[in-house]
């Protein structure tokens, strides 16, 4: 895949993520990508891989407990213990590469989505890959930040061609058809 | 007690979401963890009146739970709820015998309005 390719994947994948949080009340923005995964004191990672004839690899979300807890969908019915936070950060890795699958759609590239898995740990670093493929984005939601990590590998003949983007033919989130 | 809806999900955030919003419309609601789960909890309960299912999950998925459900007798209408937008799985549902489809994330009076009108046969 060209590099102005990968660039416009990584675009497509900072928006999908800022629309997510936004769908469940938390505003977060794109600071831009880093060098280095984490660290932050305590995180919930959440791992979901994909394959495809197209594009193959994985993505990854390194957030803190705090990041899980202002975005859960039900953190206004009470306390949420490990395993809902656990839950709930997974349930965010799915969606957010689910986002990301349906704008692919668009040029063309057809993904199939693994099932999250989800650990946590404190002070999680990790080292950036050094191919074209691989991004860390971080995010900023107010005082907090938290990191996606998409690491992908594609047939050289692909291509984002902008001439194919259709933001405005994104599929609409909580779209419903009835049969 | 309202009529019973099923919701087959592997994530108990959005079964626990489902459920809330399905409850305060007056349904009542039973779980299923995945595919297989969700095909032994009709067995369990079967005055499921609707069945909420997404179709990424792990053992058995949603499309293969439609699949097997498919020619036994009574099943009850099936609305997928999923990340999944692509128009051949949804083509694929509808044609092993779904009622709809809809995008995660849901809005729950969507949601509410759709359990209404498959229920309400």
């Amino acid at each position: 895949m060209k590099p102005d390719s990968w660039k416009r994947l990584h675009a497509q994948l900072a928006r999908c993520c800022e629309a997510l949080f936004r769908a469940n009340a938390l505003e977060v923005v794109e600071a831009g990508p880093v060098e280095h995964v984490g660290p932050y004191a305590q995180s919930i990672v959440s791992v979901i891989g994909f394959s495809g004839e197209q594009l193959s690899g994985s993505l990854a979300l390194l957030l803190p407990p705090s990041v899980v807890e202002r975005s859960h969908p039900l953190r206004e019915t009470g306390p949420l213990d490990a395993a809902a936070r656990h839950d709930w950060a997974g349930e965010v890795g799915n969606q957010l590469l689910g986002r990301l699958k349906n704008r692919l759609l668009s040029y063309g590239i057809v993904l199939q989505m693994a099932t999250p898995m989800t650990f946590s740990g404190r002070e999680v670093f990790g080292a950036g890959e050094r191919h074209e493929g691989f991004v860390c984005l971080r995010f900023r939601a107010g005082d907090d930040a938290f990191d996606v990590v998409f690491d992908g590998a594609a047939q050289v003949d692909i291509a984002l061609d902008a001439d194919k983007e259709q933001p405005g033919a994104d599929v609409e989130e909580s779209t419903i058809l009835m049969f | 007690m309202g009529k019973k809806v099923l919701v087959v999900d592997d994530s108990s955030t959005i079964r626990q979401q489902v459920n809330l919003a399905l409850s305060q419309a007056g349904f009542e609601v039973v779980e299923a963890e995945d595919g297989a789960d969700g095909i032994r909890q009709l067995g369990v309960h079967p005055d499921v009146a609707m069945v909420i299912c997404d179709v990424n999950m792990p053992r058995m998925n949603g499309l293969e739970m439609l699949a097997q459900l498919r020619g036994t007798p009574r099943v009850p209408p099936i609305l997928m709820l999923t990340t999944e937008a692509a128009m051949d799985l949804v083509a694929k549902a509808k044609s092993l015998g779904a009622k709809g489809w809809m995008v995660k994330p849901f809005k729950p009076d969507q949601l509410v309005a759709a359990a209404k009108k498959l229920t309400a046969a």
